[in-house]
């Protein structure tokens, strides 16, 4: 359980998308999801400014950009990956034909930027890459060419705080829930917050499509796209918890849309779920209450939390680790702030 | 320029209001509300009311509320930390790994302790020392495995003193029964005379006197002095504790401030926050 404290700017979402990132490096599209998990469809930034900011920036960015960033992730099993990516952006220029009636000719079209992303990974634990070469994608102002299916290193799912409004990766989740018959810890999760709600079900009104419903005893049926969102951000927790069995879940600003009275049962709930289905949890959050819930929700043995600082990143300091231990002495006593 | 900081760890309320009084004489000023505090040193103020403790569990709502004392002058910040026992090494630890959130500087610690009831102020030291070994994810090393009295610069520039004087046993009322004896001798005694007369009451019960421990033994003694200095306080500041007349009331004035071993914590004070 690893929990993310820093002010606003630290860069707490950063650190999630890296992980992200890292858990599926040399697949386009990964990249291309964890970007648009920022934000909802309808306020989509163009793709390349989506690419770009993944990599650090010292100067305005004029004229094209070049960015590289590299990470080393060390798994459980002690293998240690190393993951350098390489951005560049560059114009596309597309050349029109001379007009053959001697008219004035311009030789350039308004150009739009295209960009490449070359992704190197030493180590590589499924050995689906040579060590030496890149894996190179083309990316242009609107579409991008995926060469190949990645390379997995283990399962993950980023949760943010827009995400519930999204179905994208709901229903998914929701089918594996129903699969692995965890219906009965879900639903018991969502009565923490109504506690009239009785089942789920995936349903298809009208025979169009599948929507994901809940039951409530006093009204019926009411499908998620209408609950309050602490409900659908509950449930994306669930969601997104079974589809990352094995590997990380990621949160950002866990207490998004949920009452702070709620955070105790929620997060009791993740710390099971995530125990259960071997799910290592990273949460990001700028509240003191999460923090607390985390801290009630892992008991006694404290030796599976731990709270990372990031500081203002003009302030020359380096993260700040806490193991279990100092997180629970900094909160008693009347608990000081360690966000 | 950034302020100077220190911390200034004490045993409780008392022995805070005692150093207080020494920090008064270099000019340092209470502050007394948040406004009054920069938001950089904000963080060290507890949040949440009631509290818990370690364990997550409620503390009582008449426990006292562990807030630090913040004192100012020109220059230089202090913050009287306030431990007791085995909770002192854990209320620095939980300082400092506060300021190291907060992103500012210890530039030195002093941690003030009494001994009622051990044998050398080395021992105490190392009881300290053996709590505070057990802090995990401290952002600086501070190693207080020195000679009790002497100051060590490192940074942080680190010290501990052990009350009366780094080589009696005792606490701080020995101290202030020595200020008594030159500020209100006549009080002094009057108030060692009812001390006795009343414990030597055939009113009082074996329950009513279980406070002070086994007849004759360390503890007895410990509390009889704190009784002594109570007796003289529930004159000078009736129905308040005994921290509110160090505070008000002439015990650190004019000839006790000369007495040596007044001096002696006055150093130590001087040599910490120079």
């Amino acid at each position: 359980m690893n929990l993310l404290v820093g002010k606003n700017n630290s860069g707490k979402t950063s650190v999630l998308e890296a992980l992200a990132i890292a858990s599926n490096p040399t697949s386009a599209t990964q990249w291309i999801d964890v970007g648009r998990e920022r934000e909802l469809k309808s306020a989509r930034t163009p793709l390349l400014e989506v690419l770009g900011w993944f990599f650090p920036h010292d100067h305005p960015r004029e004229n094209g950009y070049d960015g590289t960033a590299a990470m080393k992730v060390t798994l459980t099993d002690g293998r240690a990956v190393d993951i350098r990516a390489e951005y560049r952006e560059f114009r596309q220029v597309e050349m029109t034909p001379e007009p053959e009636d001697g008219s004035d000719f311009v030789d350039e079209e308004p150009s739009e930027y295209a960009a490449t992303l070359e992704i190197w990974l030493k180590n590589d634990p499924i050995g689906s890459l040579l060590e030496e070469l890149p894996v190179i994608h083309e990316f242009s102002g609107r579409s991008f060419k995926d060469v190949g299916p990645g390379s997995r290193l283990v399962p993950c799912q980023l949760v943010t705080p827009v995400s519930h409004r999204t179905s994208r990766q709901l229903l998914a989740g929701i089918d594996q829930i129903l699969e692995d018959r965890m219906k009965p810890e879900v639903i018991r999760l969502l009565q923490l917050l109504a506690p009239d709600v009785e089942d789920i079900e995936i349903r298809s009104p009208q025979g169009r499509g599948a929507v994901i419903h809940l039951y409530h005893s006093k009204i019926g049926h009411v499908p998620l796209a209408v609950e309050g969102d602490g409900m659908r951000r509950a449930l994306g927790f669930a969601s997104a918890c079974v589809q990352a069995r094995g590997g990380m879940l990621l949160l950002d600003e866990v207490e998004t849309a949920l009452h702070p009275e709620a955070l105790s049962g929620v997060f009791r709930f993740l710390v099971e779920i995530c125990r259960e289905q071997r799910v290592q949890l990273f949460v990001s959050t700028h509240s003191l209450e999460a923090v607390d819930a985390m801290l009630a929700s892992v008991g006694d043995d404290v030796s599976d939390l731990v709270a990372y600082h990031l500081p203002h990143r003009d302030s020359g300091q380096d993260v700040y680790r806490l193991g279990g231990e100092s997180i629970r002495s900094m909160r008693s006593e009347g608990g000081v702030d360690l966000r | 320029m950034p302020a100077n900081i220190t911390f200034l760890l004490v045993e409780g309320p008392h022995d805070a209001e005692f150093m207080a009084r020494l920090l008064n004489l270099h000019g340092f000023e209470q502050r007394k509300t948040v406004s009054a505090i920069p938001e950089l040193y904000r963080k060290l103020i507890p949040k949440d009311y009631p509290a818990k403790n370690e364990k997550g569990k409620e503390v009582p709502l008449t426990d006292p509320h562990p807030v630090p004392r913040f004192y100012q002058n020109v220059e230089s910040w202090i913050f009287i930390l306030i431990g007791g026992g085995s909770k002192s090494a854990q209320t620095l630890a939980k300082a400092l790994r506060t300021s190291r959130i907060a992103g500012f500087t210890v530039d030195a610690i002093g941690v003030i302790l009494d001994q009622d009831l051990e044998a050398t102020p080395e021992e105490a030291r190392d009881k300290f020392i053996a709590e505070f070994t057990k802090e995990q994810d401290l952002p600086i090393t501070a190693d207080f495995n020195i000679k009790p009295g002497i100051l060590v610069q490192c940074p942080p520039r680190l010290g501990l003193f052990v009350l009366p004087d780094n080589n009696h046993t005792g606490a701080l009322e020995d101290l202030l029964l020595e200020c008594g004896e030159v500020q209100y001798k006549a009080l002094k005694d009057k108030a060692l005379s009812f001390r006795d007369d009343a414990l030597g009451n055939a009113d009082l019960t074996a329950d009513d006197l279980a406070f002070y421990g086994k007849p004759g033994g360390l503890k007895e003694i410990s509390k009889q002095k704190k009784a002594w200095v109570s007796a003289m306080g529930a004159v000078l500041m009736p129905s308040v504790a005994i921290q509110n007349s160090i505070r008000e009331n002439r015990w650190l004035e004019d000839q006790a401030l000369a007495l040596p071993k007044v001096q002696a914590v006055q150093k130590f004070i001087d040599d910490l926050i120079a």
